[in-house]
């Protein structure tokens, strides 16, 4: 810490830089996320002309790399989009500024309490929400007639869709994300907010042999990716998909669909919950002014700007407001995302989470084949996982 | 005296810039250390409930207390220490370093001692107490920000002067005077540095001037300079390409493998020496035969490096040996099409196979469903997955030699294969005495090339098996960027494996490939 | 004992119209050598290669001591062949390259040993044995391709231009050591070049070809004092020999060759075929070194100027510009004329040529 700052004391001297006043944003928003995102932008350059907001659109898959490298130099933006569960990684790192000191309860209630929460690291708040993302049931009205409310539900379709070589349900059950919603609806966890790893756990060896019952069954097939999930939906050849907010756009134009929460899980009764990612605006840590750039993340993630991109981006905003708005009310689709996010687990933001990803879904794939027994690959799983989080050495 | 004059301005500019590093650092550390000290006293005369020295800014933070409708937010509260006003919410409008005392307090809530500068530049320094009768409370102190010292611009013009004088004595007294000269002359700059306690750069300006001395005494500065007078076009043409060679390669290589021997936590780097190496050489304390393990891997590279080049080799030949058949019809055609593989971006072939693999949809399963294998889960054990990754590698490979082989081909008389004809060999052994002769000496290059490759075919592996079944068919470089991106962000452990890589490469160019030429090679000229 | 027969050979390519050889047939007697020789093209290799097995005839048949081999590989033959390009297998020693061909055969290895030293010693390759071609000379690789073809005691040599890669010098030496290499296995050998030295100097048989047909059999003496017809009389010879374009007519029954600026007595006149009607055409040929610049006996002169000269050291070249033609003269160097002076060339009828103006047939 010294040392940085001795560096940052060197550097000063004798660089003698063009001061900026623009507050720098980086997203990695497409389409009409985008457009919402540049109107409210618009606003607010037109309401500060000294103060610009400059949004610069940066590759998804090149964000968190390009951020980590860049703020430590002084590079970085001001401002950014991202997802929460790179929260704790940055936090921990001294990337991203805890801003909970401007954050008062006028403020905080404009946000449904799950959606700023979902912000906080270690007891500071780092950012504010934009919006939540969950996975939901999607259904084919023409194949299912009422909405199903529990996986056996889902199951009794099956003899149905296998007899013409279809599925009951698809969905990316390769993958930890998708095959969350099992994992909790068992009672069943990855690890806790302090990083302790409870992947071996009974329950979680329940879930595993449930989503190998489903396979076993017919009733999804035995490795869906995403594009093979929408190929299905739309051929017909899949009576349910569970997916997110990012799956509509793939619907076919002619496919009549809907929308509804997670079933309960059969053998538990218990609901089925997905993870439920918030993305922000978070501040970089050397943000230039960050009185001026909370000022600009309080703009963006205004109920002003949250209507425009509920209505324009159908995104599921945190802010209460808006939900009395009647074109969102109207809008079932949205409603059925929000009414999702009330019955998931956020994310995970701890920094070991993000080395759980790869080799859990290598278990997954192994079980899921009938090669690996749940609750022995698990244990193997924990002991691989507890491998990669960090020593620490004298 | 021009060339003593020469030798030591180019000498003394190098030990200006060390002994001005040297200012800097002893300067800022200087007052750093200062600022920190005052304000780390001040707040414990604050938090002893005495009076703050005058100066610094100090205040008393409250606690954090939850806020009754959000629980997880928290607020705190101010006062100042010295007007003794009623303690006020700490917000926005307490002041314009207000959020500096919040954050501070939140991080000696967790438990972080904190009395630092401030990352700002600003040479200001901050350190929190608790109070000594309220421990929920804090003193913060933030003190005024530093005026650097300037820079000694009269030591340096006087050292500078001192020093040209010892030379410029040395010069005119001629002989071993000369050389006496230029080392007390540089080393007249050492002088403040040693004056500033800076050990390291005193050292690095006596150490150097004793080298100029010496280089000048064995006539290595005159050459030098006759060196560059007399190529200095060459030098100019070379100056572009050399400073990208530095910027571009040698640079990010000397970082990497001095980044092996540090290791990264949160944006932390710590030195810990060979640990890195140690880690990875013991296998981590992990069996051999789990994929996490350096030798296990190793043995899937070296197996993996084998097992292509032996297939491009043979198939590459195999197929060249059919386009060099005189009587082939449409053998461009055949020759463009069996080339595009190699033309097209290799990451993408990857990404095909990697479709043409998968077990439900891909179009290997159906052609094997079609001649009556049922279905291969390929990327699910070991072997099949392997084998995935060396088919596509060959895919990717063969053409490269094919090509070479064709030109060999192409170089060898028929005669030689009419004589044998006389001769009675049958058409292995035309192979074995004739075709495989001449192909050696162009492909033993060509082999020695493809090995490095392969050892180091990030695309493949990553996009066709990705490592599956549970990394047990990562190669050593996909091992090292999972340690670097998917596995705590280990940078250290991942540069230590990058070394490894290059040391197990260069010993395999240094002596492997000697073994491939070991034949001389052929050519009908003497 | 052995002899070769071709009979009614020819030789087409797919898609060329044109046969390389239409029809060939030649009998080479036993322990005999006979040189193929003609222009780039001729067939002669073609015809070679056949015999060998390494080209198949498109129609007839070859026979090798009575045995019909048209259809039989190269190995079987008993032949061996001595390519132009040596055909060495590079990364075999002398030792090893002489002996393959009879490790193939599976002949044992004390034998090989015994044959592969003595042909060694006999071409004087003893000290490269253990050599790569590749730190041999030309001249050496030549000896050792020979040197591989006498080790299998074949009974048909083939030689493919065995020499056309090597310099003059060493050509005359490798000339001789191949007569006597010939001489000493006793073998039918047959031989292929496009340089008439090698031809006459080797040869108990030449056989001269273009486009794939004979045109003369003959002794070397045969071939240059009687040559055929034009083709064979101006390929053999340095400088080839002169012709003349004449008219012959007859005046009170004796027969003249009319030329410009020259007529010619001709003693013994060949009957005129009266059917072709430009019958009186014929070529008068005459050797250059049958030409000399003075008057001698009946010898009939011919005036002209040099037009260049070619010193070749005791004999000299001389172009000489004529009313007849131009003139390829050689004599001796002494009292040779300079460029542009005038000269008399005179011919002695008695060594004239004559052939056909249209058929070019020997008159």
């Amino acid at each position: 810490m010294k040392l940085a700052a001795l560096a940052a004391l060197a550097m000063s001297i004798g660089a003698c830089e063009q001061p900026s006043n623009n507050i720098v944003l980086w997203h990695a928003y497409n389409g009409a996320e985008r457009d919402a995102l540049a109107a409210s932008a618009a606003t607010w350059n037109a309401a500060h002309p000294d103060r610009q907001v400059e949004l610069v659109a940066v590759p998804y898959n090149a964000f968190a790399d390009k951020l980590t490298s860049a703020i430590p130099g002084g590079n970085g933006p001001d401002l950014f989009i991202y997802s929460q569960d790179r929260i704790g990684d940055w936090a921990a790192s001294g990337a991203i500024e805890p801003i909970e000191f401007y954050v008062d309860d006028a403020r905080a209630d404009r946000f449904a309490d799950a959606g700023l929460e979902t912000m906080t690291y270690k007891g500071s708040i780092y950012g504010l929400p934009l919006a939540s993302k969950s996975l939901v049931l999607y259904y084919r009205t023409d194949l299912v007639t009422a909405p199903p409310t529990t996986t056996d539900a889902i199951v009794a379709l099956a003899p149905a869709m296998t007899a013409k070589h279809g599925f009951a349900l698809a969905y990316a059950n390769g993958d930890l994300y998708g095959h969350a919603p099992w994992l909790h609806g068992f009672g069943g966890t990855v690890m806790s907010d302090d990083g302790t790893l409870h992947i071996a756990s009974p329950e979680a060896a329940r879930a595993m042999s449930f989503a190998r019952q489903l396979v076993i069954d017919k009733v999804v097939p035995d490795h869906a990716e995403g594009p093979q999930v929408a190929s299905l939906f739309n051929e017909g050849l899949a009576a349910t998909v569970i997916s997110g907010p990012w799956f509509i756009s793939d619907i076919g134009p002619n496919v009549p669909y809907a929308v509804t929460t997670l079933p309960t899980v059969s053998p538990t009764g218990e609901l089925a919950e997905p993870f439920a990612s918030a993305e922000g605006i978070l501040m970089s840590a050397r943000a230039k002014d960050k009185d001026a750039a909370f000022a600009v993340m309080d703009a963006l993630t205004g109920d002003v700007a949250a209507l425009e991109r509920a209505r324009r981006a159908r995104q599921v905003v945190p802010n209460k407001a808006i939900w009395s708005d009647p074109a969102v009310v109207a809008d079932a689709t949205l409603g059925a995302f929000r009414a999702q996010l009330a019955h998931s687990v956020p994310l995970p933001k701890t920094p070991a989470m993000r080395t759980v990803w790869t080799p859990y879904e290598t278990a997954l794939g192994e079980v899921l084949t009938g090669h690996a027994t749940p609750a022995e690959r698990l244990l193997a799983l924990e002991k691989e996982v507890a491998g990669y989080t960090h020593v620490e050495r004298p | 005296m021009t060339k003593q004059l020469r030798d030591f301005g180019i000498t003394a500019i190098l030990a200006i810039v060390i002994a001005s590093g040297a200012f800097v650092a002893v300067r800022n550390a200087d007052l750093a250390e200062h600022q920190i000290d005052l304000a780390t006293r001040t707040a414990g005369e604050v938090a002893a409930g005495r009076d703050p020295l005058p100066g610094p800014h100090a205040v008393i933070v409250g606690p954090a207390t939850a806020s009754p409708t959000h629980p997880y937010l928290h607020h705190r509260t101010l006062r100042d220490p010295s007007t003794q006003l009623a303690e006020g919410p700490l917000t926005i409008a307490a002041g314009p370093d207000a959020k500096l005392f919040y954050d501070a307090a939140s991080r000696h809530d967790r438990g972080e001692v904190v009395a630092e500068l401030l990352a700002d530049a600003s040479g200001r320094a901050i350190a929190v107490r608790p109070l000594a009768h309220d421990p929920t409370h804090v003193a913060i102190v933030l003190t005024r920000a530093a005026q650097l010292a300037p820079y000694p611009g009269l030591v340096v013009i006087g050292v500078l002067g001192l020093g040209l004088a010892f030379a410029a004595a040395g010069a005119m007294l001629g002989g071993r005077a000369r050389h006496v000269g230029l080392f007390a002359g540089i080393a007249a700059i050492a002088i403040p540095c040693a004056l500033w306690h800076a050990a390291i750069a005193t050292a690095a300006i006596v150490i150097l001037a004793a080298m100029v001395a010496l280089a000048q005494a064995s006539g290595l500065t005159d050459r030098l300079a006759r060196g560059l007078r007399t190529n200095k076009t060459a030098l100019g043409f070379l100056a572009p390409a050399g400073i990208a060679m530095l910027v571009l390669v040698a640079t990010p290589f000397v970082i990497g493998i001095m980044l092996g021997f540090y290791d990264h936590h949160h944006g932390t780097w710590t030195f810990v020496g060979l640990a890195n190496f140690g880690e990875i050489l013991s296998g981590g304390g992990r069996p051999l035969d789990d994929p996490l393990n350096f030798w296990f891997i190793l043995g899937v590279t070296v197996l993996w490096t084998v097992a292509n080049i032996i297939l491009h080799v043979t198939l590459g030949v195999l197929v060249a040996m059919v386009l060099s058949r005189r009587w082939l019809w449409g053998k461009g055609i055949f020759r463009m099409l069996f080339i595009l593989p190699w033309a097209i971006p290799n990451y993408i072939t990857a990404l095909i196979w990697h479709g043409m693999f998968d077990g439900q949809h891909g179009a290997v399963n159906s052609i094997l469903h079609l001649l009556g294998i049922s279905h291969v889960s390929w990327f699910e054990s070991w072997a099949t997955s392997f084998a995935a990754n060396v088919i596509t590698n060959t895919w990717l490979g063969f053409p490269f030699m094919m090509i070479v082989a064709l030109g060999a081909l192409e170089s060898i008389p028929r005669e030689l294969y009419e004589a044998a004809s006389v001769d009675g060999a049958s058409a292995w052994q035309k192979f074995r005495h004739i075709t495989l002769p001449h192909l050696k000496p162009a492909l033993g290059p060509a082999v020695a090339l493809g090995s490095i490759w392969t050892f180091n075919m990030f695309n493949v592996i990553f996009l066709v098996s990705g490592g599956a079944p549970g990394g047990s068919t990562n190669i050593l470089v996909t091992d090292a960027y999972r340690w670097a991106f998917e596995r705590g962000e280990r940078y250290g452990m991942s540069a230590a494996y990058a070394t490894i890589i290059f040391l197990v490469l260069l010993l395999w160019t240094v002596f492997g490939t000697r073994i491939i030429r070991k034949k001389p090679a052929i050519g009908d000229e003497p | 004992m052995c002899e070769v027969q071709l009979t009614g050979i020819s030789k087409r390519y797919d898609g060329v119209a044109r046969p390389v050889i239409p029809d060939l047939d030649l009998l080479v007697p036993p322990r005999k050598m006979a040189v193929l020789v003609g222009p780039s093209g001729c067939g002669k290799s073609t015809t070679l290669r056949m015999v060998a097995g390494l080209e198949e005839p498109s129609g007839g048949t070859i026979t090798i001591d009575g045995r019909d081999v048209t259809r039989v590989p190269p190995a079987d033959r008993d032949i061996a062949m001595v390519f132009q390009g040596y055909a060495l297998y590079p990364h075999m020693t002398v030792f090893e390259n002489m002996a393959f061909g009879l490790r193939i055969k599976h002949v044992a290895e004390s034998e090989i040993k015994r044959r592969v030293n003595a042909v060694g010693e006999n071409l004087g390759l003893t000290p490269y044995l253990e050599r790569l071609p590749k730190a041999l000379s030309g001249g050496q690789r030549q000896r050792v391709a020979i040197g591989r073809a006498v080790v299998r005691k074949p009974k048909v040599f083939l030689f493919d231009e065995p020499l056309s890669n090597l310099d003059a010098k060493l050509r005359g030496e490798m000339r001789r050591e191949i007569a006597r290499i010939h001489r000493e296995s006793n073998s039918t050998s047959m031989y292929v070049t496009h340089d008439q030295i090698e031809a006459m100097t080797l040869a108990d048989q030449i056989v001269v070809l273009k486009d794939g047909i004979v045109q003369q059999i003959g002794s070397p003496a045969d071939i240059y004092e009687r040559p055929a017809n034009r083709f064979v009389a101006g390929f053999f010879g340095t400088p080839s020999m002169n012709f003349l374009t004449a008219d012959l007519a007859s005046t009170d029954g004796h027969a003249i060759a009319r030329g410009h600026g020259f007529e010619i007595a001709i003693e013994h006149p060949p009957e005129l075929r009266p059917a072709s009607k430009s019958a009186s055409q014929i070529v008068v040929g005459i050797r250059p070194e049958r030409l000399s610049l003075a008057s001698h006996g009946n010898a009939i002169a011919v005036t002209g100027s040099v037009a260049m000269r070619e010193v070749l050291g005791a004999e000299v070249v001389l172009h000489v510009e004529s009313a007849a033609g131009a003139l390829t003269v050689r004599t001796d160097a002494g009292a040779a004329p300079r460029v542009g002076d005038n000269v008399q060339v005179w011919l002695d009828p008695k060594s004239i040529h004559l052939f056909d103006g249209v058929s070019e047939a020997r008159l």
